[in-house]
Protein backbone atom coordinates (compact mmCIF):
# COMPACT_ATOMS: atom_id res chain seq x y z
CA UNK A 1 0.00 0.00 0.00
CA UNK A 2 1.51 3.11 -0.52
CA UNK A 3 1.40 6.53 1.18
CA UNK A 4 -1.78 8.36 -0.33
CA UNK A 5 -3.65 5.02 -0.14
CA UNK A 6 -2.75 5.09 3.46
CA UNK A 7 -3.69 8.96 3.94
CA UNK A 8 -7.24 8.29 2.30
CA UNK A 9 -7.67 5.33 4.70
CA UNK A 10 -7.34 7.65 7.62
CA UNK A 11 -8.18 11.00 6.02
CA UNK A 12 -11.27 9.85 3.44
CA UNK A 13 -12.33 12.76 1.38
CA UNK A 14 -16.11 13.85 2.12
CA UNK A 15 -17.12 11.63 -1.24
CA UNK A 16 -15.79 8.62 0.36
CA UNK A 17 -17.64 8.95 3.43
CA UNK A 18 -20.85 9.61 1.67
CA UNK A 19 -20.48 6.14 -0.19
CA UNK A 20 -19.60 4.11 2.15
CA UNK A 21 -22.36 5.91 4.37
CA UNK A 22 -24.61 4.80 1.20
CA UNK A 23 -23.26 1.47 1.27
CA UNK A 24 -24.43 1.21 5.08
CA UNK A 25 -21.35 2.48 7.07
CA UNK A 26 -23.04 4.19 10.09
CA UNK A 27 -19.54 4.93 11.11
CA UNK A 28 -19.00 7.31 7.94
CA UNK A 29 -21.97 9.22 8.59
CA UNK A 30 -20.62 10.09 12.11
CA UNK A 31 -17.59 10.85 10.92
CA UNK A 32 -19.70 13.10 8.21
CA UNK A 33 -21.47 15.31 11.27
CA UNK A 34 -18.06 15.93 13.18
CA UNK A 35 -16.47 17.59 9.88
CA UNK A 36 -19.75 19.49 9.48
CA UNK A 37 -21.60 20.32 12.30
CA UNK A 38 -19.60 23.43 13.55
CA UNK A 39 -19.49 24.59 9.83
CA UNK A 40 -23.07 24.32 8.83
CA UNK A 41 -23.94 25.69 12.69
CA UNK A 42 -22.01 29.17 12.01
CA UNK A 43 -23.44 28.98 8.43
CA UNK A 44 -27.02 28.70 8.85
CA UNK A 45 -26.60 30.79 12.22
CA UNK A 46 -25.33 33.84 10.36
CA UNK A 47 -28.61 33.72 8.38
CA UNK A 48 -31.03 33.22 11.22
CA UNK A 49 -28.95 34.79 14.36
CA UNK A 50 -30.71 32.61 16.42
CA UNK A 51 -28.63 29.86 18.18
CA UNK A 52 -31.72 27.48 18.94
CA UNK A 53 -33.43 28.06 15.48
CA UNK A 54 -30.11 27.61 13.98
CA UNK A 55 -29.18 24.50 15.53
CA UNK A 56 -32.64 22.65 14.81
CA UNK A 57 -31.98 23.68 10.99
CA UNK A 58 -28.55 21.90 11.41
CA UNK A 59 -29.97 18.76 12.91
CA UNK A 60 -32.73 18.76 10.14
CA UNK A 61 -30.23 19.18 7.45
CA UNK A 62 -28.74 16.07 8.82
CA UNK A 63 -31.57 14.43 9.35
CA UNK A 64 -32.19 15.04 5.41
CA UNK A 65 -28.92 13.62 5.13
CA UNK A 66 -29.86 10.13 6.87
CA UNK A 67 -33.09 9.99 5.13
CA UNK A 68 -32.04 10.72 1.52
CA UNK A 69 -28.45 9.53 1.48
CA UNK A 70 -29.12 7.86 -1.82
CA UNK A 71 -30.18 11.77 -3.44
CA UNK A 72 -26.53 11.99 -3.67
CA UNK A 73 -24.69 11.67 -6.54
CA UNK A 74 -20.91 11.71 -7.28
CA UNK A 75 -21.04 14.23 -9.59
CA UNK A 76 -21.34 16.68 -7.34
CA UNK A 77 -18.91 18.16 -4.78
CA UNK A 78 -20.29 16.66 -1.14
CA UNK A 79 -19.30 20.17 0.59
CA UNK A 80 -21.80 21.66 -2.14
CA UNK A 81 -24.77 19.16 -1.76
CA UNK A 82 -25.16 19.88 1.52
CA UNK A 83 -24.37 23.07 1.92
CA UNK A 84 -27.52 23.73 -0.55
CA UNK A 85 -29.51 21.88 1.50
CA UNK A 86 -28.59 23.85 4.94
CA UNK A 87 -29.13 26.71 2.83
CA UNK A 88 -32.48 25.99 1.51
CA UNK A 89 -33.42 24.85 4.90
CA UNK A 90 -32.31 28.16 6.15
CA UNK A 91 -34.33 30.27 3.91
CA UNK A 92 -37.41 28.10 4.50
CA UNK A 93 -36.73 29.39 8.25
CA UNK A 94 -36.90 32.65 7.16
CA UNK A 95 -40.27 32.44 5.29
CA UNK A 96 -41.67 30.65 8.24
CA UNK A 97 -39.89 33.25 10.71
CA UNK A 98 -41.79 36.26 8.22
CA UNK A 99 -44.81 34.13 7.76
CA UNK A 100 -45.79 34.00 11.19
CA UNK A 101 -44.79 37.63 12.07
CA UNK A 102 -43.19 36.24 14.93
CA UNK A 103 -42.85 40.06 16.72
CA UNK A 104 -40.22 38.66 19.70
CA UNK A 105 -37.92 36.57 18.20
CA UNK A 106 -35.71 35.40 20.75
CA UNK A 107 -32.33 36.81 19.17
CA UNK A 108 -29.11 35.32 21.13
CA UNK A 109 -27.59 38.61 21.99
CA UNK A 110 -24.02 39.22 22.28
CA UNK A 111 -24.70 39.31 26.09
CA UNK A 112 -25.87 35.74 26.29
CA UNK A 113 -24.23 33.91 24.10
CA UNK A 114 -21.88 30.78 24.36
CA UNK A 115 -19.63 30.35 21.69
CA UNK A 116 -16.32 30.88 21.48
CA UNK A 117 -14.63 34.40 21.83
CA UNK A 118 -11.53 34.18 19.83
CA UNK A 119 -8.90 36.31 21.54
CA UNK A 120 -9.50 35.27 25.31
CA UNK A 121 -6.40 37.12 26.70
CA UNK A 122 -8.50 40.70 25.32
CA UNK A 123 -9.57 42.97 27.97
CA UNK A 124 -12.65 42.95 30.02
CA UNK A 125 -13.47 46.79 28.12
CA UNK A 126 -11.87 45.42 25.04
CA UNK A 127 -13.87 42.09 25.16
CA UNK A 128 -17.04 44.39 25.40
CA UNK A 129 -16.06 46.61 22.70
CA UNK A 130 -15.10 43.49 20.32
CA UNK A 131 -18.65 42.15 21.12
CA UNK A 132 -20.27 45.09 20.65
CA UNK A 133 -18.33 45.42 17.37
CA UNK A 134 -19.20 41.51 16.85
CA UNK A 135 -22.87 42.59 17.36
CA UNK A 136 -23.55 45.43 15.02
CA UNK A 137 -21.29 43.36 12.05
CA UNK A 138 -23.97 40.72 12.33
CA UNK A 139 -26.93 42.98 12.37
CA UNK A 140 -25.83 44.92 9.59
CA UNK A 141 -25.40 41.80 7.76
CA UNK A 142 -28.90 40.85 8.77
CA UNK A 143 -30.17 43.67 7.26
CA UNK A 144 -29.46 43.30 3.97
CA UNK A 145 -31.33 42.03 1.50
CA UNK A 146 -31.98 37.83 1.67
CA UNK A 147 -30.27 38.05 -2.16
CA UNK A 148 -27.16 39.94 -0.96
CA UNK A 149 -26.72 38.41 2.39
CA UNK A 150 -26.55 35.09 1.11
CA UNK A 151 -23.32 35.93 -1.11
CA UNK A 152 -21.67 37.77 1.68
CA UNK A 153 -22.17 35.07 4.27
CA UNK A 154 -21.00 32.13 1.75
CA UNK A 155 -17.96 34.27 0.03
CA UNK A 156 -16.86 36.44 3.34
CA UNK A 157 -17.45 33.97 5.75
CA UNK A 158 -17.53 30.49 4.54
CA UNK A 159 -14.59 31.30 1.99
CA UNK A 160 -16.62 29.72 -0.45
CA UNK A 161 -15.64 30.21 -4.27
CA UNK A 162 -18.09 31.56 -7.01
CA UNK A 163 -18.25 28.45 -8.50
CA UNK A 164 -19.43 26.70 -5.35
CA UNK A 165 -22.08 29.55 -4.76
CA UNK A 166 -23.34 29.18 -7.98
CA UNK A 167 -24.18 25.47 -7.15
CA UNK A 168 -25.52 26.43 -3.86
CA UNK A 169 -27.72 28.84 -4.79
CA UNK A 170 -28.41 27.77 -8.42
CA UNK A 171 -27.69 31.44 -10.16
CA UNK A 172 -25.14 31.87 -12.50
CA UNK A 173 -22.12 33.06 -11.59
CA UNK A 174 -22.20 36.89 -13.32
CA UNK A 175 -25.20 37.34 -10.91
CA UNK A 176 -23.01 35.80 -8.14
CA UNK A 177 -20.37 38.52 -8.84
CA UNK A 178 -22.43 41.77 -9.02
CA UNK A 179 -24.59 40.47 -5.85
CA UNK A 180 -21.63 40.07 -4.18
CA UNK A 181 -20.08 43.57 -5.27
CA UNK A 182 -23.60 45.17 -4.54
CA UNK A 183 -23.75 43.31 -0.90
CA UNK A 184 -19.89 44.80 -0.42
CA UNK A 185 -20.95 48.24 -0.76
CA UNK A 186 -24.22 48.19 0.80
CA UNK A 187 -22.32 46.74 4.10
CA UNK A 188 -19.61 49.09 3.79
CA UNK A 189 -21.93 52.05 3.45
CA UNK A 190 -23.48 50.60 6.70
CA UNK A 191 -20.50 50.01 8.99
CA UNK A 192 -18.53 53.12 7.75
CA UNK A 193 -18.30 54.11 11.21
CA UNK A 194 -16.91 50.97 12.08
CA UNK A 195 -14.53 50.51 9.36
CA UNK A 196 -12.95 54.06 10.06
CA UNK A 197 -12.85 53.36 13.76
CA UNK B 1 -12.36 60.96 -13.98
CA UNK B 2 -12.86 57.11 -15.40
CA UNK B 3 -15.54 55.23 -14.63
CA UNK B 4 -15.13 54.75 -10.91
CA UNK B 5 -17.66 52.02 -11.00
CA UNK B 6 -15.96 49.91 -13.08
CA UNK B 7 -12.68 50.14 -11.00
CA UNK B 8 -14.90 48.87 -7.47
CA UNK B 9 -15.63 45.85 -9.50
CA UNK B 10 -11.90 45.38 -10.22
CA UNK B 11 -11.54 45.78 -6.78
CA UNK B 12 -13.90 43.20 -5.87
CA UNK B 13 -11.78 40.72 -8.24
CA UNK B 14 -8.83 41.55 -6.29
CA UNK B 15 -10.56 40.56 -2.47
CA UNK B 16 -11.62 37.46 -4.10
CA UNK B 17 -8.25 36.82 -6.31
CA UNK B 18 -9.62 37.01 -9.52
CA UNK B 19 -8.15 39.75 -11.07
CA UNK B 20 -5.80 39.32 -13.58
CA UNK B 21 -2.13 41.20 -13.91
CA UNK B 22 -3.16 43.66 -16.91
CA UNK B 23 -6.43 44.50 -14.47
CA UNK B 24 -4.26 45.11 -11.25
CA UNK B 25 -1.93 46.98 -13.10
CA UNK B 26 -4.80 49.28 -14.48
CA UNK B 27 -6.75 49.52 -11.21
CA UNK B 28 -2.79 50.21 -9.32
CA UNK B 29 -2.96 53.48 -12.01
CA UNK B 30 -6.35 54.59 -11.29
CA UNK B 31 -6.08 54.34 -7.50
CA UNK B 32 -2.88 56.75 -7.12
CA UNK B 33 -4.95 59.15 -9.06
CA UNK B 34 -8.51 58.71 -7.35
CA UNK B 35 -8.66 58.98 -3.72
CA UNK B 36 -12.59 57.95 -3.37
CA UNK B 37 -11.16 54.65 -5.39
CA UNK B 38 -8.29 54.56 -2.89
CA UNK B 39 -10.67 54.92 0.24
CA UNK B 40 -13.07 52.33 -0.91
CA UNK B 41 -10.15 49.71 -1.80
CA UNK B 42 -8.97 50.32 1.85
CA UNK B 43 -12.60 49.99 3.44
CA UNK B 44 -12.96 46.79 1.50
CA UNK B 45 -9.70 45.05 2.62
CA UNK B 46 -11.01 46.07 6.39
CA UNK B 47 -15.00 44.78 6.02
CA UNK B 48 -13.13 41.38 4.08
CA UNK B 49 -10.50 40.70 7.72
CA UNK B 50 -13.88 42.01 9.93
CA UNK B 51 -15.96 39.35 8.17
CA UNK B 52 -13.39 36.44 8.20
CA UNK B 53 -12.56 37.42 11.77
CA UNK B 54 -16.03 37.17 12.88
CA UNK B 55 -16.18 34.44 15.88
CA UNK B 56 -17.63 30.95 14.73
CA UNK B 57 -20.64 29.89 16.54
CA UNK B 58 -20.01 26.16 17.32
CA UNK B 59 -23.14 23.29 17.96
CA UNK B 60 -23.84 22.67 21.59
CA UNK B 61 -22.67 20.31 23.54
CA UNK B 62 -25.59 18.04 23.15
CA UNK B 63 -25.69 17.88 19.48
CA UNK B 64 -24.59 14.44 18.61
CA UNK B 65 -27.37 13.23 21.37
CA UNK B 66 -29.97 15.18 20.21
CA UNK B 67 -29.35 14.41 16.84
CA UNK B 68 -29.00 10.39 17.29
CA UNK B 69 -32.63 10.85 19.56
CA UNK B 70 -34.19 12.45 16.37
CA UNK B 71 -32.79 9.69 13.88
CA UNK B 72 -33.84 7.12 16.11
CA UNK B 73 -37.38 8.89 16.51
CA UNK B 74 -37.55 9.00 12.90
CA UNK B 75 -36.44 5.66 11.90
CA UNK B 76 -39.35 4.54 14.65
CA UNK B 77 -41.61 6.88 12.58
CA UNK B 78 -41.11 4.64 9.61
CA UNK B 79 -41.27 1.73 11.60
CA UNK B 80 -44.46 2.47 12.30
CA UNK B 81 -45.74 3.46 9.18
CA UNK B 82 -44.83 -0.06 7.55
CA UNK B 83 -46.96 -1.63 10.06
CA UNK B 84 -49.89 0.96 10.28
CA UNK B 85 -51.68 -1.09 8.37
CA UNK B 86 -51.97 -4.02 10.43
CA UNK B 87 -53.33 -1.44 13.56
CA UNK B 88 -56.82 -0.72 14.11
CA UNK B 89 -57.19 1.31 16.74
CA UNK B 90 -60.93 0.73 17.36
CA UNK B 91 -62.54 -1.75 19.33
CA UNK B 92 -65.48 -2.18 16.53
CA UNK B 93 -63.15 -2.44 13.92
CA UNK B 94 -60.77 -5.34 15.90
CA UNK B 95 -64.08 -7.20 16.31
CA UNK B 96 -65.14 -6.78 12.61
CA UNK B 97 -61.35 -7.64 11.41
CA UNK B 98 -61.35 -10.73 14.05
CA UNK B 99 -64.72 -12.33 12.50
CA UNK B 100 -63.53 -11.66 9.02
CA UNK B 101 -60.36 -13.89 9.91
CA UNK B 102 -62.03 -16.39 11.56
CA UNK B 103 -64.78 -16.55 8.72
CA UNK B 104 -61.74 -16.99 6.09
CA UNK B 105 -60.05 -19.84 8.07
CA UNK B 106 -63.08 -21.80 8.72
CA UNK B 107 -63.59 -21.26 5.05
CA UNK B 108 -60.17 -22.31 4.11
CA UNK B 109 -60.03 -25.47 5.91
CA UNK B 110 -63.65 -26.20 5.81
CA UNK B 111 -64.09 -30.35 5.31
CA UNK B 112 -67.21 -29.60 2.93
CA UNK B 113 -65.42 -28.20 0.51
CA UNK B 114 -67.49 -24.93 -0.03
CA UNK B 115 -64.76 -22.93 -1.12
CA UNK B 116 -62.32 -24.46 -3.60
CA UNK B 117 -58.73 -23.60 -3.98
CA UNK B 118 -58.58 -22.17 -7.05
CA UNK B 119 -54.63 -21.57 -7.05
CA UNK B 120 -52.10 -23.81 -8.27
CA UNK B 121 -51.86 -25.63 -12.42
CA UNK B 122 -54.99 -26.76 -13.62
CA UNK B 123 -54.64 -29.65 -16.23
CA UNK B 124 -57.07 -31.50 -18.35
CA UNK B 125 -57.02 -35.06 -19.22
CA UNK B 126 -57.32 -35.73 -22.48
CA UNK B 127 -55.65 -38.78 -23.41
CA UNK B 128 -55.87 -42.38 -22.21
CA UNK B 129 -52.64 -44.30 -23.00
CA UNK B 130 -52.39 -47.85 -23.61
CA UNK B 131 -50.44 -49.62 -21.17
CA UNK B 132 -51.74 -51.05 -18.36
CA UNK B 133 -50.82 -53.07 -15.38
CA UNK B 134 -52.05 -54.18 -12.09
CA UNK B 135 -55.36 -52.97 -12.53
CA UNK B 136 -54.45 -49.50 -13.17
CA UNK B 137 -54.42 -47.18 -16.01
CA UNK B 138 -51.97 -44.60 -16.63
CA UNK B 139 -53.01 -41.43 -18.31
CA UNK B 140 -51.45 -38.73 -20.04
CA UNK B 141 -52.37 -35.89 -18.86
CA UNK B 142 -52.15 -32.72 -20.76
CA UNK B 143 -49.07 -29.78 -19.73
CA UNK B 144 -48.64 -32.22 -16.74
CA UNK B 145 -44.83 -32.85 -16.18
CA UNK B 146 -45.66 -36.75 -15.43
CA UNK B 147 -48.22 -39.68 -16.30
CA UNK B 148 -50.66 -40.44 -13.42
CA UNK B 149 -51.63 -43.74 -12.56
CA UNK B 150 -55.44 -43.84 -11.84
CA UNK B 151 -57.75 -46.99 -11.04
CA UNK B 152 -60.49 -47.64 -13.16
CA UNK B 153 -63.16 -46.98 -10.54
CA UNK B 154 -61.90 -42.95 -10.69
CA UNK B 155 -63.72 -42.84 -13.92
CA UNK B 156 -67.42 -45.13 -12.78
CA UNK B 157 -69.46 -42.14 -14.09
CA UNK B 158 -66.93 -39.64 -15.02
CA UNK B 159 -65.49 -39.31 -18.62
CA UNK B 160 -61.53 -38.66 -19.10
CA UNK B 161 -62.80 -35.41 -20.84
CA UNK B 162 -63.89 -34.00 -17.68
CA UNK B 163 -61.41 -34.67 -15.49
CA UNK B 164 -59.41 -32.01 -13.95
CA UNK B 165 -56.20 -31.62 -11.55
CA UNK B 166 -55.83 -29.01 -9.44
CA UNK B 167 -52.86 -29.27 -6.89
CA UNK B 168 -52.00 -32.40 -7.11
CA UNK B 169 -55.48 -33.87 -6.89
CA UNK B 170 -58.01 -34.79 -9.19
CA UNK B 171 -61.72 -33.18 -9.70
CA UNK B 172 -64.91 -34.29 -11.64
CA UNK B 173 -66.83 -31.26 -13.59
CA UNK B 174 -68.86 -30.27 -10.48
CA UNK B 175 -66.07 -29.89 -8.57
CA UNK B 176 -65.85 -32.97 -6.31
CA UNK B 177 -62.31 -34.67 -5.47
CA UNK B 178 -62.39 -38.19 -6.77
CA UNK B 179 -58.76 -38.81 -5.31
CA UNK B 180 -56.53 -36.75 -3.32
CA UNK B 181 -53.11 -38.33 -4.56
CA UNK B 182 -52.12 -38.41 -8.11
CA UNK B 183 -49.20 -40.07 -8.43
CA UNK B 184 -47.09 -40.08 -10.88
CA UNK B 185 -45.77 -42.16 -12.99
CA UNK B 186 -42.32 -42.39 -15.19
CA UNK B 187 -42.95 -44.69 -18.81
Amino acid sequence: MNKNNKENNTNPSDEELIERFQEGDIYAFEQLVYRYKDRLMNFVYNFLKNRVEAEDVVQETFLRLYRNRHSYKKIAKFSTWFYTIAANLAKTELRKRKRKSLLSISKMGVEDKDYDIPDLTLSPEKKVSSNIREKIIRDKIEELPLKFREVIILRDIEQCSYEEICDILNIPIGTVKSRINRGRQKLQKELKHLIEE
Amino acid sequence: MPDCYEFRKLINKLLDNEIDHSEEKKLREHIDNCIDCKKYLERSIKLKKMLSQLPRVKTSKDFNILLRARIRREANRERNKLFKPFFIPHRAVKIAFASVVIIISVLIINPFNLIRKDEGNQFTVSEQSDNQFDGRIQYVIDKYPNSVSLSRDDFKENTVDSLIIKNDSLYNQRNNIITTHVTPVNF
